[in-house]
């Protein structure tokens, strides 16, 4: 799921000051479940920002919508008819939402106020962290299930470097394990320590970010 | 407009004002409770929506730590009064709005003595212009 | 209504929990991974020794829980639970730093010793040896065993009529047992010591121990046995759903706990040394408290939710379990409206507190029986 925070309040005014008439426009998946941008962090943001904005833009008025998915632009349908009465649209949903209200209103200035973070898994309550970094060509088979590319920090595919020690990264000791160390426990756990011996070779990042904006096409489905 | 709004959970907070007003006491004029079923369920919308509804100050009261049925009642109330606090702070509005208090059923004294405090403070705004 | 009560564990509170429980006539189920001692033969009562509970579903009033006692499986209706697992104790040898050596003895042993004819026990004591017993050595003895040690330090002074002290750490004597047996001793001539942070030195000269006021030196040093949380009490807790504390006993409610022997569910309480150190009368104690506790929860003809209690919105839920790992009660659960699923509360587990509510992303929870003023919910501008 795609992890995302909400942007510094400053920053956030700051982009406001043009406009007068603002629509804060929630989305109630991904960055509803990690408590960043559903219905209530729109209420809670919204009601920040008419707060703060009171003695500084008493003309401002922000209203409050939520989505259920803004990446989808048939879920977004039912602001049509009321978007082109505002100067602005504050999107909490991920850079995908903001761009699909962007692309799907193009009269409509939609800015952002979340920064995306990373596709990730709660941890705990309060807590997400990282999993995948979408490279396009999945190695988990040969990790143990564990994915060297986003939880090793220095993306190694052919075992640790010098600065693992007890079991952490030299990066953040406290807060990131080295992946190297689990995936070399997990592997142990399954018997397939051997694993490890082959060399992995270097990987084409051309799956990945390196080979521009990418696209998925099911044929079977496209008409 | 209210000039205080105290909103707090009824098991500590309610008890502490329900026997300060049997010795004859009256919330001042401006100054209103809101109870609620524990501090665990202070949301900080709660807060922000007094304040906008033009309240001066809120005052968010809760048990002390260790007292709380529902265990961590008390550190809910006061991790979102902090959450409260940070969002005012962040966006260049003064914290000191909000408060957040501890407090068991026998503090009435200390109770009534907080209210008074709070609503003879100086106005937010003309401390922020001073 | 079931008036099945579950009672967990093969301890000797256990034992003391289903007899307060059987003397109030509720249906017990005893459940035991070992050998359950021996109780009251009662219409009242199943035991399933040997067993090990393997899964726990429903809530307060109709509890189920799954055994796995081979060859067969078992499954129990109980309408409360309550866990009653002891502590365990730790043999001498389980710690390291100890040093091995014939002078260093465990209470076990020297009780053997001390009730073996003389001429046959391995080292024959005389009057002029001087016995040390030594309480929370290392780690904690548990109040029990310290009421055991004091009662075999005595015994030995009266049996070999030797010279006995007793170190120790932190004593609290807070019983009348207690207080009438450290009387005694002192009148006997039996010598308390604090104990100092460091180990017993073990040479052929004999046993010298450091306290607050020099060093001890003796024949024979016998210490006290150390006392843990089981090490299944957090598998245990896990399938309950309910809380260890640090420590990794069972937490007791809190210091301010109106009624002790709570755990955070409904319905789900604790009893005994699992929970607390108490020597047995402290257990035994424990254990009416823990019948009272089910009496209170099952004495009217059925169950009522409380006044304020939370409910969701189940169209408006996106399911983010939020509300699931926030309620401390753990009363919120993914269900099925129809056909579509949801977080759900229930109703008899819910103590209304509202951390569910004041934590969902998508405002689907409600708190029914209090009001909030719509000015403190919604939007002043929309
Ligand atoms: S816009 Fe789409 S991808 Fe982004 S948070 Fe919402 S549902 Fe997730
Ligand atoms: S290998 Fe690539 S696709 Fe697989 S988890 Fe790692 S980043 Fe994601
Ligand atoms: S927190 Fe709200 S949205 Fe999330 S599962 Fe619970 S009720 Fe549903
Ligand atoms: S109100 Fe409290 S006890 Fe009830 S479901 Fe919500 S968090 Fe749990």
């Amino acid at each position: 799921m795609i992890i995302a925070e909400r942007k510094p309040i400053q920053e956030i005014t700051a982009s406001l000051v043009p406009y007068k008439n603002v629509l804060m426009v929630g989305c109630n998946t991904c960055v509803a479940v990690c408590l960043a941008g559903g219905a209530k962090e729109v209420s809670v943001l919204s009601a920040v920002l008419r707060l703060a904005l009171r003695e500084n833009q008493p003309e401002l008025t922000i209203a409050e919508r939520c989505v259920e998915r803004q990446c989808e632009a048939e879920m977004n349908a039912e602001l049509a008819t009321e978007i082109g009465s505002y100067d602005a649209v504050l999107s909490t949903a991920c850079g995908v939402g903001v761009q699909t209200l962007a692309e799907q209103f193009p009269e409509t200035v939609v800015l952002p106020a979340l920064n995306t973070k990373f596709m990730g898994r709660p941890e705990e309550l309060g807590v997400w962290s990282e999993r995948c970094a979408g490279c396009g060509n999945c190695v988990l088979d040969r990790f143990g299930g564990i994915c060297p590319v986003t939880r090793c920090s220095k993306n190694l595919l052919n075992g640790p470097c010098g600065g693992s020690a007890n079991g952490r990264c030299e990066v953040d000791p406290v807060n990131i394990p080295c992946a190297w160390q689990l995936i070399y426990d997990r592997l142990a756990r399954l018997g397939q320590l051997e694993r490890l011996t082959a060399i992995e070779p270097a990987k084409d990042w051309s799956t990945s970010r390196h080979g521009g904006p990418r696209r998925v096409i099911r044929k079977d489905v496209k008409l | 407009m209210n000039k205080l709004v105290i909103i707090g959970c009824d098991r500590s907070a309610g008890e502490a004002l329900r026997s300060l007003q049997e010795t004859g006491y009256c919330l001042p004029e401006g100054v209103i409770y809101q109870p609620l079923p524990c501090g665990g369920s202070l949301d900080v919308l709660h807060v922000l929506r007094a304040l906008e509804s033009g309240a001066e100050r809120v005052l968010v009261l809760s048990c002390y730590a260790d007292a709380c049925r529902s265990f961590n009642g008390n550190t809910w109330a006061e991790k979102r009064t902090a959450a409260a606090q940070a969002l005012l702070t962040e966006a260049g509005l003064g914290q000191e709005r909000i408060t957040y208090r501890q407090v068991s059923p026998n503090m009435s004294a200390d109770l009534g003595a907080w209210i008074h405090t709070l609503i003879n403070l100086e106005p937010v705004e003309a401390q922020d212009r001073a | 209504m079931n008036k099945t009560v579950a009672v967990l564990g093969g301890s000797a509170d256990a034992g003391w929990v289903v007899e307060e429980l059987l003397a109030l006539s509720y249906s017990v189920a005893w459940v035991g991974q070992e050998d359950l001692p021996d109780s009251p033969r009662s219409d009242g009562l199943r035991a399933y020794p040997r067993s090990r509970v393997s899964a726990v579903s429903g809530c307060v009033g109709s509890f189920r829980l799954e055994l796995s006692a081979p060859p067969e499986r078992a499954v129990i209706d109980a309408a409360a639970i309550i866990v009653a697992m002891g502590n365990q104790r730790l043999p001498l040898g389980a710690d390291a730093r100890i040093p091995a050596h014939p002078r260093v003895l465990s209470t076990q042993v020297l009780a053997e010793r001390l009730s073996a004819p003389r001429q046959i026990s391995g080292i024959a004591p005389a009057q002029r040896q001087h016995i040390l017993f030594a309480l929370d050595m290392l780690e904690l003895s548990g109040k029990q065993a310290v009421v055991e040690t004091l009662e075999l330090a005595l015994r030995t002074h009266d049996t070999w009529h030797c010279e006995v002290s007793v170190l120790y750490r932190e004593l609290q004597v807070d019983s009348d047992l207690l207080e009438s047996l450290t009387r005694t001793m002192r009148e006997q001539g039996i010598v308390f010591h604090r104990l100092q942070d460091a180990l017993p030195v073990v040479d052929d000269s004999g046993v010298h121990v450091k306290h607050a006021d020099g060093v001890l030196d003796g024949d024979l040093l016998v210490i006290a046995p150390v006392v843990r949380p089981r090490s299944d009490s957090a598998e245990l807790a896990g399938l309950l759903r309910i809380a260890l504390g640090a420590d990794g006993y069972f937490q007791q409610l809190n210091v301010r706990s109106y009624r002790p022997g709570l755990s955070n569910r409904k319905g789900i309480y604790l009893a005994g040394r699992c929970h607390l150190d108490a020597d047995d009368a402290g257990a035994r104690a424990d254990a009416a408290q823990a019948a009272a506790n089910v009496a209170i929860l099952l004495g009217q003809d059925h169950l009522q939710p409380e006044t304020v209690i939370a409910e969701v919105g189940s169209t408006k839920c996106i399911r983010c379990l939020t509300c699931i790992r926030t309620c401390p009660h753990a009363a919120v659960e993914l269900a099925a409206y129809g056909q579509v699923t949801a977080a759900k509360v229930v109703e008899l587990a819910c103590f209304g507190c509202g951390a569910c509510a004041a934590n969902c992303p998508v405002r689907a929870i409600t708190m029914k029986g209090i009001d909030v003023p719509v000015w403190l919910q919604e939007a002043a501008l929309v």
